[in-house]
């Protein structure tokens, strides 16, 4: 019997299969500038945890960052395949340690890597957390926070999804309000800012010490 | 729809007659700039529209007819067939201290002074509470803690101004102005309305000084004004006519209110109880009502 995972990756492999709009557009680009602003960060090495077509993953590198990405599903761009943007195939409610290892065994810069292998300055997790089905939730937002030494920059819709329909599947299996995903996220770690934008939320949380 | 501006005819919009408002508002323009950007960053969550809402809303203002006891049964009685009872400023403690349970309280105000509204004993957890974001950090310092608190934005979608271009930035341009007018009541209807609701009652919106009193209960920051007479007749009927004394800024609400219900009218239902101008207006038909006072009026 399939577990959760392999039926998730299942689905979001048909997805990247069917559908040659999913990753056109890319939440992570969009939501760059919230990121830097609520953040503060100018630099510093980044996990882009749910890439998907790796759009953001690249304008994280653009904008001056190191940049590590994860996905359960592979639905890179071939720019991002071409890049030296270190992608690991996992799921986010699993341990991401491995991720930050590979990120710093990986790196073509080898012993002057700014990876530290242990964790990663910031987490970014831009429109994925609305995909996990709502059990793991807290879970998934337990292993952001445990490989960011500084802060996890979240977005995340408020809305269903429309791409669904399109291979009988829901893809937003966690649609909730603002305050749901508040609540949540405020029990596990430190939020500086929050903001809601109507049919998105955005986080930047601090892991408690 | 209701919270952008269109063009609209100048007669439409024409409810005084013979009289200039001139107003300012009761706070500098930069106050208002620092309350906005010191209120959206606190968190909360933003009015958006929402589909239409069969339950009726009692919206209860402050005005002096609240003391009709004839008033106040009417007010139970719609409470206890369903309504929505929603407060604004100094009704929400008038209500709780008749055993009325509010379901929203309203605050738009951007004076530091309004944060005594937001003091209660009674249990909040049933309580929505609806805060401009133009309110002073004092009002957001006294509701620290609630759980269903909502932010609205006291502007028309499309105002090109300083406080657009805040709002802009923060939200990356995904934020719901609340047009409407100038008081706090007058806002209410077109908030209420951008989160669905149709029907509205409203209590206490009397718009002029009834047996001497300007509201229900202590106002002392409208001990000062001024109080006027003004003559109201349906267009073409002086037989019909009435004297109403009010400050300036009752006149300014009617005129809101009148504007309101002649651009957006089809958009909600309203009733207004009481023996007061706005009711006597809108009973006498809206659409072919002017007011008259000789003197110019300032607007507080």
């Amino acid at each position: 019997m399939a577990s959760i995972a392999e039926r998730e990756r299942e689905k979001y492999d048909a997805v990247h299969a069917t559908i040659e709009s999913y990753t056109d557009n890319s939440p992570l680009e969009h939501f760059l500038p919230a990121f830097l602003q609520m953040s503060g960060a100018t630099g510093g090495t980044v996990l882009d945890a749910g890439t998907c077509s790796g759009r953001g993953a690249l304008a994280l590198r653009d904008a001056g960052f190191n940049v590590a990405a994860c996905d359960l599903s592979d639905g890179r761009i071939p720019e991002m395949k071409a890049s030296t943007i270190t992608y690991v195939e996992r799921c986010l409610w699993d341990d991401l340690s491995p991720v930050a290892y590979l990120a710093r065994a990986c790196d073509v810069r080898e012993s002057r890597s700014p990876f530290s292998g242990q964790g990663f300055d910031y987490v970014v997790c831009a429109d994925v957390l609305e995909h996990i089905p709502t059990e793991y939730v807290p879970l998934t937002i337990r292993r952001l926070l445990d490989v960011a030494t500084k802060g996890v920059f979240l977005s995340i819709s408020l809305v269903r999804d429309i791409h669904g329909i399109r291979v009988g599947e829901v893809l937003h299996e966690t649609v909730e309000t603002f305050y749901w995903w508040k609540e949540r996220i405020g029990t596990l770690g430190h939020i500086v800012e929050c903001r809601d934008l109507l049919a998105t939320a955005l986080f930047y949380v601090e892991p408690r010490k | 729809m209701l919270n952008e501006s269109t063009a609209v005819d100048e007669q439409v919009l024409r409810v005084l007659d013979g009289i200039e408002m001139r107003g300012h508002i009761n706070v500098t323009e930069d106050t208002i700039l620092d309350n906005v950007r010191s209120a959206i960053r606190r968190g909360y969550k933003q009015v958006q529209p929402y589909a239409p809402r069969p339950e009726r809303v009692i919206v209860l203002g402050g005005g002096p007819s609240l003391e009709d006891p004839a008033i106040q049964k009417e007010i139970r009685n719609l409470v206890f067939r369903g309504a929505k009872l929603v407060t604004v400023n100094g009704t929400y403690q008038w209500a709780i201290e008749r055993n009325l349970q509010p379901k929203a309280h309203l605050v738009m105000d951007a004076r530091p002074v309004n944060a005594r509204f937001l003091q209660s004993d009674a249990p909040l957890d049933k309580l929505q509470t609806l805060v401009a974001s133009q309110c002073a950090p004092d009002v957001f310092d006294a509701i620290d803690g609630r759980d269903d608190v909502w932010l609205f934005h006291a502007i028309s979608g499309d105002e090109d101004t300083a406080l657009k271009a805040i709002l802009d930035e923060y939200y990356m341009g995904q934020w719901v102005g609340i047009g409407g007018g100038t008081t706090v009541v007058s806002r209410a209807v077109t908030l209420l309305r951008t989160l669905g609701y149709l029907r509205f009652d409203l209590f206490g919106v009397d718009s002029c000084w009834m047996n001497g009193a300007h509201h229900a209960y202590a106002q002392p920051e409208n001990e000062t004004d001024r109080c006027l007479p003004f003559k109201v007749h349906p267009t073409g009927h002086p037989e019909l006519a009435r004297t109403f004394w009010c400050a300036p800024w009752h006149v300014k609400q009617v005129e809101d209110f009148v504007q309101m219900i002649r651009v957006n009218g089809e958009h909600f239902l309203l009733n207004v109880h009481g023996d007061g101008l706005l009711a006597y207006i809108l009973n006498s038909g809206a659409d072919a009502t002017v007011i008259e006072q000789a003197a110019e009026a300032d607007v507080a």
